[in-house]
């Protein structure tokens, strides 16, 4: 009994030695983890009040009957449910061939594809939408017009306000996720597998069919709940293209609640959205953990690092080269194209020699007066900073503690860490919303701040930031630290000198990285929307919303121009950033 | 007083327990012995058996529960009075089993890293002095200004060794730093820091499970199991005279028959065994008791093969001869008597085949018997 007491007196005191030092790192891994299990609990402890946050209010059911009996929630669920699985087919259709064709054929312009794949990945998914709203919208779309021109159609023939088209557009989105998912696993497949199957005379497509591809089935599988995952809680695409024709899934559903026609927000009711969506949500996560397991049992991870065979696809690369091509025409170039030239019309019209006449700049006057008086650029680059600062900060202290110390519990800050991931972005900006209401009384610069939209964001990419850090401080080997002690330098000397150089390239990448996932982000800012926190993504949508498609239009010509300059400087310090997945 | 002479470490009932998630695990279980200066003195043992967290808690890397370790005439731990100085205090220097050579930086740069950002301060033309020196010592002449990125492993040991060398410390701590070289460049390098320990009069603490390494690096060998030191010894008398059948295995001798101790002569310096293979005897040393369960040890240069039955009386066993490999200097052999296999190396007899009978002549004066494990 004596003994143990003083065990653990002994051990509680090694822990105050421990804090007294590195004090700072763990004071941030500890408010950064009661941020996020804070804002996990509102999400769920919300959808039990009813009546407006900060208003005392009894416990009650209320919200999950209201749900149940919402003639929306049946067909707004089937519509999630056929969104999320059609994401993931038309993901799957584009990237499984895309991945063998850059990573296991001759196929010409690999590393311009490559390029191409891991830029899309931060290119907005609602300018895109835009961008093909422009072209296919029945009225004005200019592709219909052109349509008309020779094939007299009272409205169309094309229209983008349906499920077909949201679930085609996610889709697209979110195929370089699901290619940078699987690439690595084919790189992975040991060759001798396929060269058996050869040396028996299969030919191959039968290699493909029969070994190739049964071999990738865990890590494909994987890919799929992953991206199923995002695809039912997707908003921006489905808001776009659904609401206008009220074609509802969950999250637009939860918006709605929130930003109703007539009446007050419902609060309590939105939140129940986000429960629900919770559920798939950790049941995939879980079949995603699985399939990730057992995708390791079937590759061959060899400290020689052998190259995987690369395959002569004879005169077949052209017909490759031309799926990957149509890939890249339809999700990046014919919507940002459609985007340019709207940007510089006054209104959108079929290009001809008699529309150029009418090109003029006022939506970029537009644009550039939005940016610059309203303080929506100020707002940007602080977000930008502050963003990116907090989530490096906070992830090298987490991955920090994880790997290099040994503090009880370490693991759980690993888990609290990727706790985000698993929430839906629009539960996690739905919790700040309801925070900063609840509390409008004692923190009363949150509700509506630049704050509420850092503090979400930080929230939702420091699991980005810890894996990568996790993997790249991984590879350092403790004894190059321990080694610059016993040269006689003290700790710090060893992290100033040996681990963040090494580290530096990871810490470029996570910087650039989290800088560029806030300033596309539209979601979580539509959430959070007031006048004192607009930045540029929502500032695209306000004019779009007025109907001002041109400046719309030229605000995002003016956006992706400014990520393309920083996303070439990264490309350019770190041209092997591009392989390294995300 | 106790006039500590000139002891250069001194360790003093260590005790290291590790806290793992899955609850405690002792590694090192009161240990002490102390190095004189000039001196190597080796820990071997199997992997997991404590010698690395000594080495490890030597270096101020990890940090004992309980005892007290000096450097020099320094105390720089002590479960006692509760000191215990930063790694970077101790004036230690230390070859890793990795190298640890920092991949980001050049040969120059590692090397004078301790003299850059250590204690002592230097001026620009000691270090580069200083750094040359080093390299010299360790034949590197020449490569200062590599990326240590694109150094060999032989290459990346001989810098690891000169970084430890350059600022010298009082004692050199080595972990099994020829572990990951090919065996041609580990006895290359063995006899290149067997030099350099005499010729700089160096201190070291070495660790390792290669019993080959240790015999011939060592002025003392401390044999280890279970975070306990299980006989310390010159290398002579650790392969001569192994105190239990661990100690024998672990340094090279692979026969083993289990037995009982059934008679012991007048002066009590041999041993009468009852074994599968017969009665057989060996040297005997003093503490074991008639009756006891023992193991008859055999190392294998000792015996002669004969193809007819010579004469002699005792500690002859026949065999038959299941393998022969002739090796040059001798021939190493298998031998089977019932279901005892023996591994023998023999010099001679030309006129032995396989699948043939044998006579096995082993002399009691170079055989042993030892106590069981505890």
């Amino acid at each position: 009994m004596q003994r143990e007491a003083r065990a653990k007196g002994e051990s509680i005191f090694r822990l105050v030695r421990i804090w007294n030092r590195e004090l700072p790192v763990f004071l941030i891994a500890l408010i950064a983890s009661v941020a996020i299990l804070l804002l996990t609990g509102v999400v769920i402890w919300s959808t039990f009040r009813s009546g407006l946050p900060g208003v005392t209010s009894a416990f009650s059911v209320e919200n999950y009957l209201a749900f149940l009996s919402n003639p929306f929630t049946a067909k707004g669920g089937v519509n999630t449910l056929i969104v999320g699985i059609g994401t993931a087919a038309i993901s799957l259709f584009f990237a499984v061939p895309m991945a063998w064709l850059i990573q296991r054929t001759n196929i010409p312009w690999k590393n311009f594809s490559l390029t191409l794949l891991f830029i899309q990945v931060l290119l907005p998914g609602f300018l895109k939408t835009m961008g093909w709203i422009m072209l296919i919208s029945p009225k004005i779309g200019i592709i219909n017009l052109w349509i008309r021109n020779i094939i007299p159609f009272e409205t169309g023939p094309l229209n983008p306000y349906n499920i077909t088209t949201i679930t085609i557009l996610q889709g697209m989105t979110l195929t370089p996720v699901t290619f940078f998912l699987i690439a690595g696993a084919f790189m992975a497949v040991d060759p001798s597998f396929e060269e058996a199957a050869q040396v028996v005379g299969a030919s191959l497509f039968q290699r493909l069919r029969k070994v190739t591809l049964p071999l990738l089935m865990p890590a494909i599988g994987a890919a799929i709940m992953y991206v199923f995952v995002i695809g039912v809680s997707m908003f921006e695409i489905a808001q776009l293209l659904g609401t206008p024709a009220r074609t509802w899934v969950f999250s637009t559903l939860m918006y709605d609640h929130l930003n109703p026609e007539f009446g007050l927000p419902r609060y309590g009711a939105a939140a129940v959205y986000g429960v629900v969506l919770l559920l798939p949500t950790l049941v995939a996560l879980y079949y995603y953990q699985k399939m990730l397991r057992a995708s390791y049992r079937y590759t061959t991870v060899t400290g020689k690092g052998y190259k995987p065979k690369i395959i002569d696809l004879g005169p077949w690369k052209w017909p490759g080269l031309i799926f990957i091509g149509v890939y890249l025409l339809l999700d990046i170039f014919i919507p940002f194209l459609a985007i340019a030239w709207t940007s510089v019309m006054p209104h959108i019209q079929v290009p001809s020699v008699a529309a150029l006449a009418s090109i003029n700049l006022t939506g970029y006057f537009s644009a550039m007066r939005k940016l610059l008086d309203g303080g929506v650029l100020m707002n940007t680059v602080l977000l930008m900073a502050f963003v990116a600062a907090g989530v490096l900060i906070i992830s090298m202290a987490i991955s920090w503690i994880v790997l290099r110390t040994r503090l009880p519990g370490r693991y759980l800050l690993d888990a609290v860490a990727m706790l985000p991931h698993a929430l839906p972005r629009i539960s996690l900006a739905f919790a700040v919303l309801f925070l900063g209401l609840t509390f409008n009384r004692i923190i009363p610069f949150l509700h509506g701040s630049l704050t509420a939209l850092i503090v979400v964001y930080i929230v939702s990419f420091v699991s980005f930031g810890t894996r990568a850090i996790n993997g790249s401080l991984i590879q350092i080997h403790p004894d190059l630290e321990d080694a610059v002690q016993i040269c006689g330098a003290p700790k710090s000397v060893g992290l100033r000198k040996v681990v963040m150089p090494l580290l530096a390239p990871t810490l470029f990448y996570v910087l650039i990285w989290t800088a560029l996932l806030s300033y596309r982000e539209v979601t979580m800012a539509l959430f959070l929307q007031s006048p004192r926190n607009m930045v540029m993504a929502t500032s695209i949508w306000q004019f779009w919303m007025a109907g001002d498609t041109s400046a719309a239009a030229a605000l995002g010509v003016i956006m992706v121009a400014f990520m393309a300059v920083i996303l070439s400087v990264l490309l350019y310090v770190n041209p092997q950033v591009k392989l390294r997945g995300l | 007083m106790i006039v500590r002479g000139n002891r250069m470490l001194s360790v003093d009932h260590l005790r290291k327990t590790y806290r793992i998630d899955s609850g405690p695990v002792p590694a090192v279980s009161g240990v002490s012995f102390c190095i004189e200066k000039g001196r190597v003195y080796t820990l071997l043992g199997p992997s997991g058996c404590g010698k690395s967290t000594i080495l490890r808690c030597v270096a101020g890397l990890e940090k004992p529960d309980e005892g007290e370790i000096r450097v020099g005439d320094r105390v720089v731990f002590s479960s006692l009075s509760g000191m215990s100085l930063p790694a970077h205090e101790r004036n230690v220097g230390m070859v890793f089993q990795s190298y640890a050579i920092w991949p980001h930086m050049n040969v120059f740069d590692n090397i004078a890293f301790p003299l850059v950002y250590g204690k002592k301060k230097h001026s620009k033309k000691e270090i580069e002095d200083l750094v040359e020196g080093a390299l010299k010592l360790v034949h590197m002449e020449g490569l200062a200004k590599r990326s240590a990125a694109l150094l060999s492993g032989g290459q990346q040991q001989r810098v690891a060794l000169a970084r430890a060398l350059v600022y010298q410390p009082d004692v050199l701590l080595l972990d099994e730093p020829l572990s990951n070289l090919d065996a041609r460049l580990r006895d290359t390098v063995r006899k290149e820091i067997r030099g350099l320990v005499k010729a700089l009069n160096l201190t070291i603490l070495f660790v390792t499970h290669d019993q080959i390494e240790a015999l011939s690096l060592s002025d003392r060998i401390a044999v280890m199991q279970n975070g306990l030191i299980v006989q310390e010894g010159s290398p002579r008398d650790i392969y001569l005279l192994p105190h239990n059948g661990f100690v024998g295995n672990f340094v090279g001798c692979a026969n083993q028959i289990k037995g009982r101790l059934v008679q012991k002569s007048e002066d009590g310096q041999i041993g009468l065994v009852d074994t599968v293979v017969g009665q057989v005897q060996g040297m005997c040393p003093e503490g074991l008791f008639i009756g006891e369960n023992v193991i008859f040890s055999i190392r294998p240069e000792i015996g002669s093969l004969y193809a007819h039955k010579p004469d002699k009386k005792i500690n002859l066993i026949e065999v038959d001869v299941e393998l022969l490999t002739f090796t040059g200097a001798f021939t190493e052999c298998l031998l089977r008597s019932g279901d005892t296999c023996l591994e023998m190396k023999v010099v001679g007899p030309d006129n032995l085949e396989e699948n043939q009978k044998a006579y096995l002549y082993l002399p009691p004066e170079s055989c042993l018997v030892l106590p069981t494990e505890a």
